[in-house]
């Protein structure tokens, strides 16, 4: 093994042009998905061996381009520049050459060889497009690969000549765009003013089309590397001729046209796409979002209506291996069956349990993604979403919520403005997740018997007002600033691929699993420890005495002590507020169904319900808030409004439920 | 339609750019399913940027295929995107006639 070759590959391209599925094909289950180290922008990369090749695959941001504006653009390109990957694989969407050569050309810049991999060669040809890949090799003056990714073509060939043209055996001459004619002069005249003060591993070249896009962080790096003299020249040349980054992409449009002219061939003209017509109907108001409300109702009668018998399924097996476990463990110390029994098994056990349920909305979810139907969903909401200061695309992330807010909260990278990504993650833990739904249809259906499904329904609505108005406050109050740009690709339906649906399923998955054997895991031996030191009765312990001592709290929104003690429960799991009540409340063989209406106003339980329906997210949710807000002021500002907008809210349910008797 | 009845339409549903520059005007007043060719666009260079890399840069045809009262969606080099009306009223598109026969042609 020592004696293999290892390569670099990264893996570039625009957004939707299939460049996940080619990814997914070659790094298969090897791949880990991460960060980039200190940003919160995933990272994925995998291994692929081919021919005795070991390709080390990095995949780079799908981004539209390479301009510092964004934080995915800058790591895709500083991963390019620093690291200088063996060879650098373009996908290019074969339905929309000119604008994924956009791309190219600006990796053509950069140093590390390019291959073109021209994407959905199938769907083109059925739209009368044909694509030459060999004058378009000629053109370019780099090797140009023809691929369906989905059908795994031209994969075997796209690896051969990656190995071939990082070993330096194929013909590689690229010809780079220039900058349009008028553009020219002032171009050589600052290539002439930076050359002797470029830093490695840059190249004059980019350096100064950069100045002449306006890029921010590489203006700012050149002031700090110039001789004062020599900065303000520039400075007065790129004022002067403040059109330059027109000057810039009309160069690179100008050599994108040249290079297609010969290669791209139109046939069937006038034809109207699947695609279109589908829209028709998606997009409009009157239609688009009845459909959208409808599509969401499957979801959730598909995730439960499958998830849930499966769950309870799952929890009388988690139960009976405590039993079991209880007998093992017989002759051991209390403390040790009690953090075992009680702790693992039953807290992160039981949060296991939800695995199901959590599995088949994410893949629901995933396959909503993939057909294309989830950029019309955020098209369809952006007009609600500019009530609460959002606009369409953190509907997105904020619907993940419904299954479990973890991924909400890290689905709010894809949004570009670091205002809007914050507040869609201010507000993500307002969508109610699996597990509390749970807690609420348990608690409702045992206290307000028939009455529960109402009950229900009206928390859940209660949550989504939270929302809006908590939304409408923020963004007013504390968030304001310019509009948000909202600029959104469409892209074309298709097939599901079961892959790529699979692989998102099997990456969230792991990471709950992994979030359970972690934070929840540390958080339900906590708890148990706090509930049973000292004396070991609930009564007397840590969590005990703190819920007595804030009872006097409580009593104004009509809770008791041992409902405090399972809200600061719920906040290892939601899931968990219902085993600590069990055990507050002895509830023992009886059941919950049975001692609860007994032990619980209506008044209290619909007041308890609100409180945890609003509260302070669980373990996990708060960790990757703090992980991704990127901001201890808004962290610590985001968990003291839940609590505030929690308790309130709890209050006036009591006073309410009092005033009308419920 | 004839160009002169085009421009027309667009005078009756009332273009506010059309005094500072009558040959171009923003996007959004063309209505659904009507072309026009994209003459420049009136925002900072992140804006303008971020369309280029979408295929919406000036010279290029662009039909708008939704245009109600909220977002709009555009089909650019066989792409379509969806944009906020802030920024679509930054794409200034102009008929050009010559142009669009050109377009007829090669069909």
């Amino acid at each position: 093994m020592s004696g293999r070759h290892k390569l670099i590959i990264a893996l570039a391209g625009q957004p939707n042009v299939g460049k996940s599925t080619v990814f997914n094909v070659l790094t298969g289950l090897s791949q880990h998905v991460g960060n980039w180290p200190g940003k919160t922008v995933e990272k994925k990369e995998g291994i692929h061996v081919y021919d005795n090749v070991e390709m080390r695959i990095v995949d780079l941001p799908g981004t539209y381009s390479l301009t510092a504006f964004s934080e995915e653009e800058k790591i895709a390109r500083d991963f390019v520049i620093n690291e200088r990957p063996d060879v650098m694989v373009l996908t290019a969407d074969a339905t929309a050459l000119e604008r994924s050569l956009y791309l190219l050309s600006e990796l053509l810049l950069l140093d590390s060889p390019v291959i073109v991999a021209v994407n959905m060669t199938d769907v083109a040809e059925d739209q009368g497009i044909h694509i030459d890949t060999d004058s378009l090799q000629n053109c370019l003056g780099i090797p140009v690969i023809p691929m369906v990714a989905r059908k795994n073509k031209g994969i075997k060939e796209l690896l051969s000549q990656v190995i071939l043209l990082a070993d330096g055996k194929l013909k590689y001459d690229p010809k780079i765009p220039d900058i349009s004619q008028d553009h020219r002069d002032i171009f050589l005249n600052l290539i002439e003013i930076t050359r002797e003060h470029i830093p490695a591993p840059y190249t004059a070249r980019w350096v100064v089309t950069k100045l002449m896009e306006g890029d921010p962080e590489i203006l700012k790096m050149m002031e700090d590397i110039l001789p004062g003299e020599k900065w303000s020249r520039i400075q007065s040349l790129l004022i002067k001729h403040e059109d330059s980054l027109r000057a810039v992409v009309g160069g690179r449009y100008d050599w994108i046209e040249a290079v297609t002219r010969a290669s791209v061939s139109h046939f069937k003209r006038g034809q109207v796409l699947m695609t279109d017509r589908l829209d028709h109907v998606l997009t409009r108001p009157v239609f688009g979002i009845p459909i959208l409300l409808s599509v969401l109702a499957i979801a959730f009668l598909l995730t439960y209506g499958i998830g849930s018998p499966v769950q309870g399924l799952l929890e009388r097996l988690v139960n009976s291996f405590a039993r079991w476990a209880g007998h093992f463990l017989s002759g051991a110390p209390g403390w040790i069956s009690g953090i075992v029994i009680d702790g693992i098994i039953g807290g992160a056990g039981t949060v296991l349990t939800f695995l199901p349920i959590l599995l088949i909305f994410f893949a629901f979810m995933a396959f909503l993604e993939d057909v294309g139907y989830m950029a019309r969903a955020a098209f369809v909401m952006d007009r609600f979403m500019h009530t609460i200061g959002l606009h369409g695309k953190s509907f997105l992330p904020m619907f993940l919520g419904f299954g479990c807010n973890v991924p909400a909260v890290l689905g709010a990278r894809i949004i570009e403005s670091r205002r809007a990504r914050l507040l869609t993650i201010f507000l993500a833990p307002f969508v109610p997740c699996t597990a509390r739904l749970a807690v609420l249809t348990l608690v409702a259906a045992a206290v307000f018997r028939e009455r529960a499904a109402f009950i229900s329904w009206s928390l859940v609505t209660v949550n989504i007002l939270a929302l809006g108005f908590s939304g409408m406050l923020a963004s007013r109050l504390f968030l304001r600033g310019e509009p948000m740009p909202f600029i959104m690709e469409l892209p074309l339906y298709h097939k599901p691929n079961a892959k790529t649906i699979g692989m998102v399923v099997w990456n969230r998955t792991k990471a709950f699993v992994k979030r359970a054997g972690t934070v929840i895991l540390g958080f339900s031996i906590l708890i148990w420890l706090m509930s049973n030191i000292p004396g070991g009765r609930i009564e007397d312990s840590v969590l005990g005495r703190i819920g007595r001592l804030i009872e006097p709290l409580g009593s104004v929104m009509g809770l008791d002590w041992r409902m405090i003690v399972a809200l600061l429960g719920s906040f290892v799991a939601k899931e968990d507020s219902i085993a600590m009540l069990g055990v507050l409340y002895g509830v023992g063989e009886k059941g919950l169904r049975n001692v609860l209406p007994v032990m619980m106003s209506h008044a209290s339980a619909l007041s308890f319900l609100v409180v945890l329906m609003l509260f302070i997210p669980c373990a996990a949710t708060v960790s990757v808030i703090k992980q991704e807000i990127e901001s201890r002021k808004w962290f610590l500002f985001s968990l003291i409004f839940m609590l505030l907008i929690s308790l309130g809210s709890g209050m006036a349910a009591y006073r309410l439920a009092l005033l009308f008797g419920i | 339609m004839s160009e002169e009845k085009k421009i027309k339409d667009l005078t009756r549903s009332g273009i506010e750019d059309r005094k500072t520059d009558k040959k171009s005007f923003p996007v959004t007043s063309l209505k659904e399913g009507e072309e026009g060719l994209i003459h420049s666009i009136s925002g900072g260079l992140s804006l303008i940027s971020r369309l280029a890399g979408m295929g919406i840069v000036p010279g290029t045809e662009i039909k708008v295929l939704r245009n109600n009262r909220g977002p709009v969606i555009v089909l650019v080099n066989n792409t379509r995107v969806a944009l906020g009306r802030g920024q679509a009223s930054k794409i200034l598109v102009a008929f050009d006639l010559s142009r669009q026969k050109e377009g007829q042609l090669v069909e």
